[in-house]
C-alpha cells in the first residue's frame, strides 16, 4: 500500500524544486529582460486584431536579416520568435507582446527593444494602424470578442467571469533581473512593498472604452479584483520569510483550472478550492487520474497568480508588473546630452527595485516601521485612484526611494541610472503618465488621447 | 479586514429626498423644480422682457440637460451659477444685476425647509459614532456641501462625522473612485479597512466595491432594487445598522 503523501509534504518538495531554479551563492551580476506589451488600434480607435499582422511582421523582419520562426498552439499562431526579440500573442486580440533579453544590462534591453518596435511600427504604418504607449485599450470594452482564441482563457472566463476580461485591454511592462536563492523572499517581499511607488510613478490607464475611469491606474484597479481577498493580484498580504511561505501563500489560491488528459489529448478544465485542496485530492498519483504532475500542476496555477513581484524559478528572476506600458517619449524633460530610452522608465524602476533592495527595506523601516506594510498598502490604494496626487505616507518617501534607486543602478556602472530621469521628471512636476494622458482627452477627447500616446 | 470607517450618502440615506416637498405644499408654494425655474425666469424676465417664456423655459432645460451630462458621464456637479450661464449662453446675453441674489435663492431653498431624517437615524449614528470614524459622500446637485452642512445641523446629525466629501468641493461626483479616495484621506483610514452606506447601485455599491470598500446597500427609504445587488449586505431599518455594520 503505498504511502499517502500529506499537502505540506508535497509542497515541501514543491518549494524545493522551485528554489532549485534560482542559483546558489553570494548576489553576482543581475541579467535582465523585458516583456512590454502594447495595445494597437485602428483609425478610429478600436482594437486591431494582431493575428493579421504575423505575416507582414516576419517578413519585414526577414528582410532586416531578423528571421522569426513562428510558434503555435493548436492553428493559432501566438508569437513570432527571434535571436534579438520575440513578439507574442497577448490575452487581448489587439495588444501585442515584445520580449527581449535576458541581457547583461538595460541599455541592450532598450537596443533590441527598439529595433523590434521600429519593424513593428513599419508593419503597422503599412496597416493604418497606431502603436500605444498606455496601459489600456482606450476605445474598445473588455468583452469576450477581444479575447484571443485560446481554450483556456474561455475557462478563465468561465471561472473568473467578467474581471478576467480586463486581461483583454490591459497592457504592462514587466520586467525581470535575476536573483540569487537566498534573495528571494526577500526581494520579493520588498518589490511587493514598493507596487505603489511604480503605480505612483508609473500608472498610465486612466481612459478605457471611450470614457475616464476615475482611476489612474485602472488596470491595476480591475485586475485587482479578481480574488481581492486572496490578494491573487497586486501586493500579497505580507512579506515572505523565505520560498516555503511564499509557495503556501500561492498553494492557499483558488486553484482556477487545471490540464487534464483524456484519451491522449489535454484539455482545460475548472479547478479545485485551492491547489492545496487539489494536492489533498490529488496528489498521490495525480498522472493515474489523467492529471498533470504535481510540479507542473503547480506552476501552471502559479502562472496564474498575479502578485506585483513574482519570482520565476524557470527564470531564475523576480518579475516585477505593476507597471502600465509606458510614453515611448517624456513629455517636458530636457535633453541631458545623453542618450535617452524614455521607455525604460519603469524598467529601470524595477530593475534598480532589486538593484537596492536591502537599502530600501532599511529605508522603509526607518521611514514606515512596523506599519510599513499597512501603510503601503493604503498608499497603493489611494495611487491607483490618484497617482501623484495622494499623499505619500509620509513626506519625500518617493524621492528617497528614487535616490536609492539610482545609487543601485550606478553600482552597476553602465549609466543606467539616467534611464530614471523620466520617473524624477515626473515626481518634480507631479504628474504621472496617467494624468498627461487625461490632459490630451480633456483637450480633444479620444483622438487626442490616441494622437497623444501614438509611438511613432 | 475588520471595517474601521463608515460613509454615508446623504439623500435617501440620512435624509429622505423630497420630504420638503409636502411642507412646501402645504404652505402654497410651488415644488422645488418650478420654484428654481420661476426665480430663473423672473430675473431674466425684469431685464430682459423681450425674451419669449419659452425661449427662457428652453434655455434653462439646456442648463440642467448640460448638468445631468456632467453628472453622469463626467462624474463631477458644476455649480449652479454654472448651469445659469449655461442657459445664459444659449439666450446670448450676459449675467443680470440679480444673479447673484439668484443663485443664493436657488441654492438655499432646502435650506431655509429642509428635507427631513430618515426614521431611526439620528439613533444609528448614536450608536455607530462610538464605535467607528464617521464621513458623508454625497453629490450635490443642486444644495451645495455648505448648505447641506447645514440642514445636517438643523437635525442635530452634523456632529457624528469627521470627514465630508461633497461633490461640488471634491470636483468629482460618485461613482468616481477620486471622493471614496478623499474620504479616506480625510477620515485617515484606508479603503480597505471602510465601508459605505447609500440606497443607489451605481454610486453606492458599484463606486465603493470597486476601489475596496465594503457596500451596505442602504433600502429604509427606497428599493432600488436589492433583488440583485452586489452589495456585501442590505439594510431595511436605519435601526439595524449597528448590527449590519458589525457582520460584515
Amino acid at each position: 500500500m503505498p504511502r499517502t503523501i500529506p499537502a505540506a509534504e508535497h509542497l515541501d518538495t514543491i518549494a524545493s524544486r522551485f528554489a532549485a531554479g534560482f542559483p546558489e551563492g553570494p548576489a553576482t551580476w543581475r541579467t535582465v529582460g523585458r516583456e512590454a506589451e502594447y495595445p494597437i488600434v485602428r483609425e478610429d480607435g478600436t482594437a486591431v486584431e494582431l493575428a493579421a499582422l504575423w505575416p507582414l511582421l516576419a517578413e519585414l523582419s526577414a528582410e532586416r536579416g531578423l528571421p522569426l520562426l513562428p510558434k503555435r498552439e493548436g492553428r493559432l499562431v501566438v508569437a513570432l520568435e527571434g535571436q534579438r526579440f520575440t513578439y507574442f500573442s497577448e490575452v487581448g486580440r489587439g495588444t501585442i507582446e515584445v520580449l527581449t533579453g535576458p541581457h547583461d544590462d538595460l541599455w541592450q534591453i532598450a537596443d533590441d527593444h527598439e529595433l523590434a518596435v521600429e519593424i513593428l511600427l513599419d508593419a503597422l504604418s503599412v496597416q493604418g494602424w497606431t502603436l500605444l504607449g498606455y496601459g489600456t485599450q482606450p476605445l474598445s470594452p473588455p468583452t469576450p470578442a477581444l479575447m484571443t482564441h485560446k481554450s483556456r482563457y474561455g475557462v478563465l472566463l468561465q471561472v473568473l467571469g467578467d474581471p478576467w476580461l480586463w486581461f483583454t485591454l490591459t497592457a504592462s511592462d514587466q520586467i525581470h533581473a535575476s536573483v540569487r536563492r537566498h534573495e528571494v523572499a526577500p526581494l520579493a517581499s520588498i518589490c511587493n512593498l514598493l507596487a505603489p511607488v511604480t503605480v505612483a510613478l508609473c500608472a498610465n490607464s486612466p481612459i478605457y472604452a471611450g470614457s475616464k475611469s476615475g482611476f489612474c491606474c485602472a488596470r491595476e484597479s480591475h485586475m485587482g479584483q479578481i480574488h481581492a481577498r486572496d490578494h491573487r493580484h497586486g501586493m500579497p498580504a505580507g512579506p515572505f520569510q523565505d520560498i516555503r511561505e511564499m509557495i503556501g501563500h500561492l498553494a492557499r489560491q483558488p486553484f482556477i483550472m487545471e490540464r487534464r488528459q483524456q484519451g491522449g489529448v489535454w484539455s482545460y478544465q475548472p479547478g479545485a478550492l485551492s491547489f492545496g485542496t487539489w494536492l489533498e485530492h490529488h496528489g498521490a498519483d495525480p498522472e493515474a487520474t489523467g492529471r498533470q504532475p504535481v510540479y507542473d500542476a503547480f506552476e501552471f496555477h502559479e502562472h496564474y497568480i498575479w502578485n506585483s513581484a513574482r519570482p520565476r524559478s524557470n527564470h531564475g528572476t523576480i518579475e516585477l508588473r505593476a507597471a502600465c506600458q509606458q510614453p515611448w517619449t517624456e513629455r517636458g524633460l530636457a535633453s541631458d546630452g545623453h542618450r535617452r530610452a524614455d521607455h525604460m522608465a519603469a524598467s529601470a524602476l524595477g530593475v534598480a527595485m532589486i538593484c537596492a533592495g536591502a537599502d530600501l527595506a532599511t529605508l522603509l523601516q526607518r521611514r514606515l516601521g512596523d506599519t510599513a506594510w499597512h501603510q503601503m498598502r493604503h498608499w497603493h490604494q489611494q495611487v491607483i485612484v490618484l497617482g501623484l496626487d495622494a499623499p505619500e505616507p509620509v513626506p519625500g518617501l518617493l524621492g528617497d526611494v528614487l535616490d536609492r534607486c539610482e545609487a543601485g543602478l550606478a553600482a552597476r556602472g553602465r549609466g543606467e541610472e539616467r534611464l530614471l530621469r523620466p520617473l524624477r521628471h515626473r515626481l518634480s512636476t507631479r504628474q504621472s503618465p496617467a494624468q498627461r494622458a487625461l490632459d490630451h482627452f480633456d483637450s480633444g477627447g479620444i483622438d487626442a488621447l490616441i494622437d497623444g500616446l501614438a509611438i511613432r | 479586514m475588520p471595517v474601521d470607517a463608515i460613509t454615508f450618502d446623504l439623500w435617501d440615506t440620512l435624509v429622505v429626498d423630497d420630504s420638503d416637498e409636502a411642507d412646501r405644499a402645504a404652505q402654497g408654494l410651488l415644488s422645488k423644480p418650478l420654484a428654481r425655474q420661476a426665480l430663473f425666469t423672473t430675473e431674466l424676465s425684469t431685464h430682459h422682457p423681450d425674451l419669449a417664456k419659452d425661449a427662457l423655459s428652453d434655455a434653462w432645460n439646456i442648463g440642467l440637460a448640460r448638468f445631468r451630462h456632467a453628472w453622469k458621464v463626467d462624474q463631477h456637479t458644476p455649480s449652479v451659477a454654472w448651469r445659469i450661464d449655461q442657459a445664459l449662453r444659449t439666450l446670448g446675453v450676459a449675467r443680470t444685476p440679480g444673479f447673484d441674489a439668484l443663485v443664493d435663492a436657488i441654492e438655499r431653498m432646502e435650506l431655509d425647509l429642509p428635507p427631513q431624517p430618515v426614521a431611526g437615524i439620528k439613533d444609528a449614528l448614536d450608536a455607530l459614532a462610538g464605535r467607528y470614524r464617521l464621513g458623508i459622500i454625497s453629490d450635490t446637485i443642486v444644495t451645495p456641501g455648505r448648505h447641506l452642512r447645514g440642514i445636517l445641523r438643523q437635525h442635530g446629525l452634523f456632529d457624528y462625522f469627521d470627514a465630508f466629501v461633497f461633490s461640488d468641493e471634491a470636483g468629482a461626483s460618485k461613482p468616481s473612485p477620486r471622493v471614496f479616495a478623499q474620504a479616506s484621506q480625510q477620515l485617515k483610514t484606508p479603503l480597505f479597512s471602510m465601508a459605505h452606506v447609500g440606497d443607489r447601485e451605481a454610486n453606492d455599491v458599484a463606486g465603493p466595491l470597486a476601489v475596496g470598500m465594503k457596500a451596505v446597500l442602504f433600502l429604509a427609504v427606497v428599493d432600488r432594487g436589492s433583488q440583485a445587488t452586489a452589495a456585501t449586505a442590505s439594510c431595511a431599518r436605519a435601526a439595524d445598522l449597528p448590527d449590519t455594520i458589525a457582520a460584515l
